[in-house]
């Protein structure tokens, strides 16, 4: 073997490692520095071929209903353009109180926060701000959480946007997906970076943190 | 009988002639497959033990199978998600294992010459890299379809395979492509409604997986690498083509063709077939330079044009309707590429065509005698006269593959 072809060869291999570290180390970033947030799921359990089992995870937030006939106005959530199209971002406006076990959709009052109509990416929030009162003088934490339109669905007075956020599967040791499956209550733990990526951190199932063990 | 001298003379030919037909493959004069015919021819006349070649058989089959074994028990066990080990240390494990198989590989073949096992520890570092992989983003939940998974894994491998030239690292990279490439356009099913326009698109991959193939023969560092594109392209043309016989997808097919816009879809198949026919162009023009037309390998000369067409044909044959039509298009298709493979095989002494084809020969009698019979008897009838039917094929095959190997290889090499 030539010295230039044990240099390649050597440099294959730790790009190889390199990919594999930093992936994780670009997650384990993402877990420590972002916003935790509870979102509440309803788990079912599939396989993956190469992974093994895992939980698939839908949210309140997996499903937008945007009024029909007032897209962008006074429906119950701003402000998805009728442009919109699957495949687009979403970027949704989340709050938790301290006292409150679940992060739900909440007002915005940042007027940066309304959509280009031609634009790719659009934003999330309630319209309603009669929260906003309520909500003054109590612990909170805002995030912003990027999701990807992968669903558009039209009725006669709501359009309901399919949203994946990147945090819809759970994977678990062999043979442990059924606990979560028939647990009655599941919360997913998620930090959220200001970028508005999410990465899992853990479940809460039927109230207690689920030990993978 | 011969006497000692003559058999030492004999053995010192012989060892002159593999080192000659080794220099002539790999400046490409001759084909690997050529080398073993030559070499075989002289084995019987100056018989040396065959203890030597039967071990190196033996243990190159052995080892890769042990390879395959380990790198598969590597990729189940992240795949269980076993949570005793810590995180950190699953990490740790795994890079282990890569940096130790590459390692022990790179000792194996180059420090104590023991290339069949050194090759085969290499192939599962390959594959332990892919079970990193599939570690990394499992533990973090990462949410991604497994086609990316099996590109970024293919990523990692396919440099390898040509920097260490291990072919069946290769093979094992260009196999998570086309498995990749597959999946990754099943997946996107929205930008791929028609399953004909699918069919359409890996005809046109295996076109082009065929032209890339072609193309490495005019490297002598490449030329080992040849044949894997070739057969992988190969296989997949002709499995498609395969698909295409069956009137029932071209019917589904035919019936959705107005709801669909036809040009979205059609750009990366002629992105492939564009691909190919370069591919094929420079190859004709190089290769017209070194050889006579008469010899020209008849498969690279018809294999891509054909994948093309066919490609095209699938792709515009809902526009014109008669889903009868084209199922006889594409069975008549099918047969003549069965009869070109044999053929070819037969005249470029390539046993794996003559498999392939008589494979394939197989499966559309097969097919065709279900599709024909299917409604006219009742299951019983039809598993035994099915079963009677097989055993007669799998006879006159067996007779017709020991005439057609008899004439590529001498005698005593039949099995």
């Amino acid at each position: 073997m030539s010295s230039i072809t044990r240099w390649l060869w050597v440099g294959v291999v730790a790009l190889q490692l390199f990919s594999i570290v930093a992936f994780g180390v670009y997650q384990e970033f993402a877990l420590r520095t972002g916003t935790q947030i509870t979102l509440q799921t309803t788990p079912i359990d599939p396989r993956d071929l190469f992974r093994g089992e895992y939980v698939v995870l839908r949210y309140d937030i997996s499903t937008l209903k945007v009024a029909t006939y007032e897209p962008g106005g006074s429906g119950e959530y701003c402000c998805i353009s009728e442009t919109a199209r699957i495949g687009d971002d979403v970027l949704v406006s989340l709050m938790q109180h301290a006292d409150e076990q679940t992060a739900s959709i909440t007002y915005s009052d940042d007027n940066s926060q309304e959509s280009d109509p031609q634009s790719k990416t659009h934003y999330v929030h309630l319209v309603d701000t009669s929260s906003l009162k309520f909500a003054k003088g109590r612990s909170e934490k805002r995030v912003i959480i990027r999701g990807k339109i992968e669903g558009i669905e039209t009725f006669a007075f709501t359009t309901e946007y399919s949203i994946e956020y990147g945090v819809e599967n759970f994977f678990v040791p062999e043979g442990r997906g059924s606990e979560i499956e028939a647990a009655e209550d599941v919360k997913v733990v998620v930090a959220v970076g200001k970028d508005g990526d999410s990465v899992i951190k853990n479940l809460i199932v039927d109230g207690k943190a689920w030990n993978s063990r | 009988m011969r006497d000692a001298g003559q058999e030492s003379t004999g053995k010192d030919v012989l060892e002159r002639l593999r080192n000659d037909t080794r220099e002539w493959e790999a400046s490409g004069i001759i084909t690997e497959a050529q080398v073993a015919a030559i070499l075989s021819y002289y084995d019987h006349y100056f018989p040396v033990s065959a203890k030597p070649q039967i071990y190196a058989r033996l243990s190159t089959i052995l080892a890769t199978m042990g390879a395959v074994l380990v790198g598969l028990g590597i990729i189940l066990f992240v795949g269980a998600n076993w949570q005793d080990i810590p995180l950190v240390m699953r990490f740790a494990l795994l890079c282990a294992t890569i940096v130790i198989c590459n390692g022990s590989g790179y000792f194996l073949l180059y420090i104590r010459g023991y290339a069949r096992s050194g090759k085969a520890i290499f192939l599962v570092g390959s594959l332990a890299f892919g079970a990193g992989v599939f570690l990394a983003t499992q533990v973090y939940h990462y949410e991604t379809e497994p086609p990316f998974l099996l590109f970024w894994w293919c990523m990692g491998v396919i440099p390898m395979a040509y920097i260490l030239r291990l072919r069946s690292v290769l093979c094992l990279g260009v196999g998570i492509f086309i498995v990749a490439f597959i999946w990754f356009v099943v997946d996107r099913g929205g930008d791929m409604e028609s399953t004909v326009a699918f069919i359409a698109l890996v005809t046109a991959l295996g076109s082009a997986l065929f032209a890339i193939g072609t193309l490495h023969r005019f490297a002598n560092s490449l030329v080992k690498f040849s044949g894997v594109y070739v057969t992988f392209g190969m296989g997949i043309l002709v499995s498609a083509i395969y698909i295409l016989s069956f009137e029932e997808i071209l019917h589904d097919d035919f019936l959705d063709v107005m709801e669909r816009n036809p040009v979205p879809e059609f750009i990366p198949i002629a992105l492939l077939s564009s691909l190919a026919l370069v591919c094929w162009v420079s190859y004709v023009a190089i290769k017209r330079r070194q050889i006579a037309a008469i010899h020209f390998p008849i498969l690279d000369l018809v294999a891509i044009p054909w994948g093309i067409m066919v490609a095209s044909i699938a792709y515009w044959a809902p526009m014109i309707g008669n889903s009868v039509l084209f199922a006889a298009v594409f069975n008549t298709v099918l047969a003549i590429t069965i009869v070109a493979m044999i053929v070819a095989g037969v005249a470029e002494r390539k046993n794996y065509l003559i498999n392939m084809g008589l494979l394939f020969f197989g499966l559309l009698l097969l097919t065709r005698y279900i599709d024909l019979m299917w409604g006219m008897m009742n299951g019983a009838l039809f598993f035994i006269v099915g079963g009677i039917f097989l055993l007669l094929i799998g006879f006159f095959l067996e007779r017709a593959r020991r005439r057609l190997v008899l004439e590529v290889l001498p005698v005593g090499d039949l099995e």
